[in-house]
C-alpha cells in the first residue's frame, strides 16, 4: 500500500518514492522506520555535501541545519507529506548526520596522523573546522556512552547538536514534551561535559 | 550501528531520569539554594555528589558547545528567535510590534534619511543560504512590490542581511483586525459585508496579478481607524516559504506556512495551493464576520484531527453556530454575538439562512474547482445580496459533500500534474492528456451557454498554475511565463489550446506592461486560433482584441482600430448571444478612433457601446463608467468642454460607488475631470480635484510616479490660468523633472510639460530662455508622430511664434505662424486652431495689416466664445485685443 499519489510523475531519482512510503509506514512502526531511513539520508547527505563543496562554494558555510534541511527537501520535497513526519524526517537526519559527521572526522584525522590508510572520501571542508575534528570525535564517543545510560536523552542530543533542532523542534521530532527535552538536554549537555573530559584524559 | 541499541538497561536510565528531574530542580532555584536542595530530595550520597558535580561543571561551555558553534547547531534559540538587533539593512528598528510563525515584525524608519516615513519591517527566523535561492527570493520580492491597491499594505523594500536572514519592509498599517473591528464598532451584517466585499477587490486585483495570499486570516486583514481595509502580508508566505529550499521542493515546507484555524483542505491535504484557497479563506473570515464562530472548531493541533476538521467536516451552518460555542473556552452568547451586530439572536438567525448561508457554503467547498472561481466572483455575489437580487450561489450537490473531496483528491493532483507538464515544462507533456482536455473543451463549447465558462478555462488552470501549483513554486512569474510559452509551441498539434494558453500569457504580459512581448505573443495566439478555429471562431476575436490592445498601447491608433474592427466582424456575424461582446468591441473601437482623431467616428462608436452597456451591464459596473469616461474623452477633444465635464463627473460617480474613494481609478477620474474643468476655467474646483487626486495617488505610489508627473503639470495649467505663474513654474518644473527621469526626455508628455513650461517663461517676460525651449521641443517632437494633442506640430508653432513677435522677430514669426496655419486641417483641435489666429491676429497688427489682424482675432475669438464661458480669460483676452485692432482701425 504505497501511499504515493498517482498523478504526479514519479522524479528520476529513486530515492524519492522509498522515503515516502518509509515515512508513511512510520505511521505504524516508527522507530524502526526511521532506522530503515538513516541509510538513505546518509547518502543524501553525502550527495549534498558533495554537490555542494564542488559548486563555488567560497566563503560560505553550509551549517549542519541547512545541510539536514537540504537534505530533507531532495528527500520528500516532490510528495505531499503530514506535518509530523517532518520532524520524524529530521529525527532521524539527526543520526545520519552524526554518522555523516564521525566517518568524516575519523578519515580526516587519520589522513592527517599520516596513516594513509583511509581515503577521504567526501569532502567536508567547508563543514566541520579542522580543529573541531577532536571534538566531534570525543562527543561521539560519550554520546556512545550516554545510549547505553538512557538512550532517549541521547537523541535529545542528536537532535540538538548534529539537526540543529531547538527545544521545541525536537520535542515534535521525538514526539515527547518540549519540558522532557529541555530536561534531558540540560542534563546531558553537562553529563557529556563531564564524561568526555574524562575521556580526554 | 545504531544509536539506540537496547531498552535493558532500566535501571541507569531510571537512575538517569531520576538525576535529570532533581538537576532540573536545581538550576530552577538561586545557586546558593541548590545544595541545600539536593540534601533535602536525594537520599543517594552517591547521587546527590554527582549532581553537585555537574551542577559545578555546567557554567563552563564545553566541546558539545564547540562543536554546536561549527555545526551551526543553534545553542539557544537562535534559529527561532534572530539575536536582538537595532538595525536590518538601511532600517533603523524602533520597536517590535509583533512576532509569528515565520518570523518578527518591528516598526522601523530608514537609518540613511532617504524616506522618514515608518515602515513595518518583516525578519524572518530562518536564513536563506543558497544564493540562486536569494535571487529568486528578490525576484518575487519585486513583483509584489509591484501590487499596487489601496487596500493592500504596500511592499516598498526587501532584501536580505549580512547574515542570510530575508527582511521586507512595508506599509506600516495602525489598525484592528477586521474581526475585532466590527465587534468594536457593533457593525451590523450590511456594513460587515460591505467592508468584506472591499477585502476581496483587493484580492482579487493581486490575483489578478497572479499573487495568491495563502494567510488570509483575520489578523492580516486590517481596518484603520478612518474604517479603511488593509490586507497584510500578500504573498510574503511564500516569500518566507523559500527558505533552504530546492527548486524541486513543492508541498513539503508549506505546512509551516499555514494558520490551521484558516487552512484549506488543498493545504492540510497539501495539494496544490491555487487562487481559490485564498477564496476558501475569505469564505472562513466571512462565516466568523458573520456568526461570531471559526468555520473549523478545532480540539487540538494534531494534523490527523485538523485533517478530519478541515477536510471531512462541513462547518456548521451559521444558524446553527451561533447558539453553539466553539471549542477551546469559546464563552461567547448568541445573545452577545447578535448584540455585536445590532440584533437580537432570533433576527440574526433569520438573517444567516438562505443567501449568505449559500455564498459562505460556495465558498467554503473542500474541492477548489467548486468555489467561487475568483475574490471578485464572491464579492459580487455578495453585492448581489446587498441589492436584493438573486445569488448565484447555490447549494452543493450531494455528489460533491465534502467526504467526497478526499476521494477526488487523487484526481485533483493528476489535473494538477497535467497543468504542470503544460506550463513548466518539467516532464514531457502528456499528449494523451491533452487531447482529452481537448475534446473535452470541444463538447462543453457546444453548449452556448457555457461559451464564456469555457473560454476562460484554461485561463482559469493558468491562473491556478501560478508559481503555486507549478512543481517549482518558487519560480519567478516571467520564468514561468517563458516556460509557459515553450509548453506552447509544444501544443502546435492542438491550436485551439495552444491559442488559448498564449492568450492567458499575453493577458498576464499585458498587465505586466510589456507591450511589445504581448503584441508577439497575440500575433501567435492569433495564426494558432485561426489555424483551429477558423476565421469567425470566437477565439480569433478574443485574440484580435488581446493584439489591438498591445498595439493600442504601442502607440499605433489607426492599426489598432483595424484589429479591433475584425474582432466586431466575428461578433456581428453570430456567437455574441447577449450583445456584451459587441458592446465591447465598439467601445475599443471607438477609444483607437479617439486616440487616432477620428472623433466623429469615435464618439459614434463609443455612444453606441454606453447606450448598450447601460443595459447589459449592472448599474455603476466597471465598463459602462469606462464608456462615459472615453465619451468625456471624445467630447472634450471636439471641443465640447461642457459636456466633456459633465460625462467626466458620472464616470467619477460611478467608480467612486463602486470602489471607493482611495482607489488610483478615483483618482484617475478626478485628473480627468480636473483637466476638463480648466477647459470651463472652473480653475477652483479643478485644482480642488486635483490636490485629492495628487493625494491619493502619493499614498498608493509614493513621490514618483506618471500620474504624479501628470497631476503635476495639469496643476501647472490651472495655476496659470489663475495668473500665479510662480507657482505654474514650480509645478512645471517639478513635472518636467519627474517626466525626464521616468519617461525620458523624448517621451511626448515630458515634451508637453517642457512646452508649457516655455509658455509660462514667455508669460514672465523671459523670452530669450522661452524661445531657446520651444525650438527645442518643436525639433525633439518633429522626430516622432504626435501622440497627445497637446503637442500637435501646429500647437507648438504657433507657441514659437508667439514668443518671436514677443521679441520683435516678426519676420520669423511671420514665416513659423504660416507654417503652422499650412498645417491646420480638420482633425486639429479648435482650441488649436483659435491660438494659431490670436497669435496671427497680434503678428499682423505689429506688421500694421490691421483689417487682418481684426480677422484673424475675431475668427479666434468665434471659435473660443463658441466653446468657453465669457469670462475665460482666453476669451477675455481676445475680446479686448480684437477691440485694440478696431479702435486702431477706426481712428485711420
Amino acid at each position: 500500500m504505497t501511499a504515493h499519489p498517482d498523478g504526479a510523475a514519479p522524479p528520476p531519482d529513486s530515492d524519492h518514492g522509498e522515503v515516502t512510503a518509509l515515512l508513511r509506514r512510520a505511521h505504524g512502526d516508527r522507530r524502526e522506520a526511521l532506522d530503515a531511513l538513516v541509510p538513505i539520508i546518509y547518502d543524501t547527505l553525502r550527495r549534498i555535501a558533495r554537490q555542494q563543496m564542488a559548486g563555488e562554494r567560497r566563503g560560505h558555510t553550509l551549517t549542519a541545519t541547512a545541510l539536514a534541511h537540504e537534505a530533507y527537501a531532495r528527500l520528500v520535497g516532490l510528495t505531499r507529506i503530514e506535518w509530523r513526519d517532518r520532524a520524524h524526517f529530521f529525527a532521524a537526519a539527526a543520526g545520519a548526520m552524526r554518522r555523516v559527521l564521525i566517518d568524516y572526522a575519523a578519515a580526516r584525522n587519520a589522513h592527517k596522523r599520516g596513516s594513509g590508510t583511509v581515503a577521504v572520501e567526501i569532502d567536508l571542508d567547508g563543514i566541520v573546522a579542522d580543529d573541531c575534528l577532536d571534538d566531534l570525535l570525543i562527543v561521539h564517543d560519550a554520546l556512545t556512552r550516554l545510549e547505553t545510560v538512557h538512550p532517549g536523552a541521547a537523541r535529545v542530543v542528536e537532535c540538538r547538536v548534529f539537526a540543529g533542532m531547538t527545544i521545541e523542534e525536537a520535542a515534535a521530532a521525538l514526539d515527547v514534551s518540549p519540558a522532557t527535552v529541555k530536561r534531558h538536554w540540560e542534563l546531558a549537555r553537562v553529563w557529556l561535559g563531564m564524561h568526555l573530559k574524562a575521556a580526554d584524559r | 550501528m545504531k544509536p539506540e541499541s537496547s531498552a535493558a538497561a532500566t535501571t541507569p536510565s531510571d537512575r538517569w531520569e531520576r538525576l535529570a528531574a532533581l538537576f532540573e530542580g536545581a538550576l530552577a532555584l538561586p545557586p546558593d539554594e541548590r545544595d541545600s536542595y539536593v540534601r533535602e530530595h536525594c537520599s543517594d550520597p552517591g547521587m546527590a555528589a554527582e549532581i553537585q558535580a555537574l551542577l559545578a561543571a555546567q557554567v563552563t561551555a564545553g566541546p558539545v558547545e564547540r562543536v554546536m558553534a561549527a555545526l551551526g547547531s543553534p545553542t539557544a534559540n537562535a534559529w527561532r528567535d534572530p539575536a536582538p538587533r537595532s538595525q536590518v539593512g538601511p532600517y533603523e528598528l524602533l520597536r517590535e510590534i509583533g512576532h509569528g510563525g515565520m518570523g518578527m515584525v518591528y516598526l522601523a524608519r530608514r537609518s540613511d534619511g532617504v524616506y522618514q516615513r515608518l515602515v513595518a519591517l518583516k525578519l524572518a527566523r530562518a536564513p536563506v543560504l543558497d544564493a540562486t535561492l536569494r535571487d529568486r527570493f528578490l525576484a518575487e520580492r519585486d513583483i509584489l512590490a509591484g501590487l499596487a491597491h489601496p487596500n493592500i499594505a504596500t511592499l516598498f523594500d526587501g532584501g536580505v542581511t549580512d547574515d542570510g536572514l530575508p527582511y521586507f519592509t512595508m506599509e506600516y498599517v495602525d489598525g484592528q483586525p477586521i474581526d475585532a473591528y466590527c465587534d468594536a464598532n457593533r457593525l451590523d451584517l450590511t456594513a460587515r459585508i460591505r467592508l468584506f466585499v472591499r477585502t476581496c477587490g483587493a484580492v482579487a486585483a493581486a490575483h489578478r496579478a497572479l499573487v495568491v495570499h495563502r494567510d488570509l486570516k483575520p489578523t492580516n486583514v486590517l481596518v484603520t481607524e478612518t474604517g479603511e481595509v488593509k490586507l497584510l502580508d500578500f504573498g510574503i508566505a511564500k516569500l518566507l516559504a523559500m527558505e533552504s529550499r530546492d527548486r524541486r521542493t513543492e508541498t513539503a515546507t508549506d505546512s509551516r506556512v499555514m494558520t490551521p484555524a484558516y487552512a484549506s483542505p488543498e493545504q492540510v491535504m497539501g495539494a496544490a495551493v491555487s487562487t481559490a484557497t485564498d477564496v476558501y479563506a475569505l469564505g472562513l473570515l466571512l462565516y466568523e464576520l458573520l456568526c461570531g464562530r471559526r468555520a473549523h472548531r478545532l480540539e487540538s493541533r494534531g494534523a490527523a484531527h485538523l485533517e478530519q476538521v478541515v477536510v471531512q467536516t462541513d462547518p456548521l451552518p451559521m444558524v446553527d453556530a451561533l447558539t453553539r460555542p466553539g471549542p477551546g473556552g469559546d464563552a461567547t452568547s448568541a445573545e452577545a454575538i447578535a448584540q455585536a451586530r445590532q440584533a437580537t439572536p432570533a433576527k440574526l438567525a433569520r438573517q444567516l439562512r438562505g443567501d449568505l448561508a449559500r455564498i459562505a457554503g460556495m465558498a467554503l467547498r473542500k474541492d477548489p474547482d467548486r468555489r467561487y472561481a475568483t475574490a471578485a466572483h464572491l464579492a459580487e455575489d455578495l453585492e448581489r445580496y446587498l441589492d436584493g437580487r438573486p445569488v448565484l450561489a447555490r447549494p452543493a450537490s450531494l455528489v460533491y459533500r465534502a467526504s467526497r473531496f478526499a476521494q477526488r483528491h487523487r484526481l485533483a493532483l493528476a489535473a494538477a500534474a497535467i497543468v504542470v507538464a503544460t506550463l513548466a515544462g518539467y516532464t514531457a507533456l502528456s499528449v494523451q492528456h491533452a487531447r482529452e482536455m481537448e475534446q473535452a473543451a470541444a463538447r462543453e463549447r457546444q453548449e452556448a451557454v457555457k461559451a464564456r465558462e469555457v473560454a476562460d478555462f484554461v485561463v482559469g488552470l493558468f491562473e491556478a498554475s501560478d508559481p503555486n501549483v507549478v512543481q517549482n513554486r518558487d519560480m519567478p512569474v516571467a520564468r514561468m511565463l517563458d516556460q509557459g510559452l515553450q509548453r506552447a509551441d509544444a501544443l502546435s498539434t492542438q491550436p485551439l489550446l495552444q491559442a488559448r494558453l498564449l492568450n492567458a500569457i499575453g493577458r498576464v504580459y499585458f498587465n505586466l506592461g510589456k507591450f511589445d512581448a504581448v503584441a508577439d505573443i497575440a500575433t501567435r495566439a492569433l495564426a494558432a486560433s485561426r489555424a483551429g478555429g477558423g476565421d469567425q471562431h470566437a477565439d480569433v476575436a478574443r485574440d484580435y482584441r488581446l493584439l489591438g490592445m498591445a498595439t493600442l498601447q504601442r502607440g499605433k491608433p489607426q492599426e489598432a482600430a483595424g484589429l479591433f474592427r475584425k474582432a466586431l466582424d466575428i461578433h456581428r456575424a453570430g456567437g455574441d448571444l447577449t450583445g456584451v461582446e459587441t458592446a465591447t468591441d465598439h467601445n475599443d473601437l471607438g477609444y483607437a478612433l479617439a486616440q487616432a482623431g477620428q472623433l466623429d467616428d469615435a464618439d459614434r462608436y463609443i455612444s453606441e457601446a454606453l447606450s448598450a452597456r447601460r443595459v447589459l451591464l449592472a448599474p455603476g459596473h466597471e465598463d459602462t463608467a469606462m464608456s462615459v469616461s472615453h465619451l468625456a474623452f471624445v467630447r472634450g477633444a471636439q471641443g465640447r468642454p461642457p459636456e466633456a465635464v459633465e460625462l467626466y463627473r458620472e464616470a467619477l460617480t460611478m467608480r467612486i460607488a463602486s470602489l471607493g474613494e482611495r482607489h488610483p481609478e478615483v483618482a484617475r477620474g478626478r485628473q480627468n475631470l480636473a483637466a476638463a474643468l480648466i477647459r470651463v476655467a472652473d480653475y477652483d474646483e479643478s485644482a480642488r480635484q486635483m490636490t485629492q487626486a495628487l493625494e491619493v495617488y502619493r499614498a498608493v505610489y509614493g513621490e514618483r510616479h506618471p500620474s504624479i508627473a501628470t497631476t503635476l503639470n495639469n496643476l501647472s495649467v490651472v495655476e496659470s490660468n489663475r495668473y500665479r505663474l510662480a507657482e505654474a513654474v514650480t509645478y512645471a518644473t517639478a513635472a518636467f523633472e519627474m517626466r525626464r527621469e521616468l519617461l525620458g526626455t523624448t517621451h511626448p508628455s515630458t515634451l508637453v510639460t517642457q512646452a508649457n513650461l516655455a509658455n509660462y517663461l514667455a508669460t514672465m517676460g523671459k523670452l530669450a530662455e522661452s524661445e531657446a525651449m520651444m525650438r527645442d521641443v518643436l525639433a525633439q517632437s518633429a522626430k516622432q508622430p504626435a501622440m497627445t494633442m497637446a503637442l500637435s506640430q501646429p500647437q507648438l508653432r504657433a507657441n514659437l511664434a508667439g514668443t518671436l513677435r514677443r521679441r520683435g522677430k516678426l519676420t520669423e514669426a511671420d514665416t513659423t505662424i504660416r507654417e503652422a496655419l499650412a498645417l491646420v486641417t480638420p482633425k486639429v483641435s479648435p482650441f488649436t486652431e483659435a491660438s494659431i489666429l490670436a497669435v496671427l491676429g497680434k503678428i499682423r497688427f505689429d506688421q500694421g495689416r490691421d483689417a487682418e489682424a481684426a480677422d484673424a482675432l475675431q475668427r479666434a475669438l468665434d471659435i473660443r466664445s463658441q466653446r468657453l464661458k465669457p469670462d475665460h480669460p482666453d476669451v477675455v483676452v481676445t475680446r479686448s485685443e480684437l477691440a485694440a485692432v478696431k479702435r486702431r482701425l477706426e481712428r485711420k
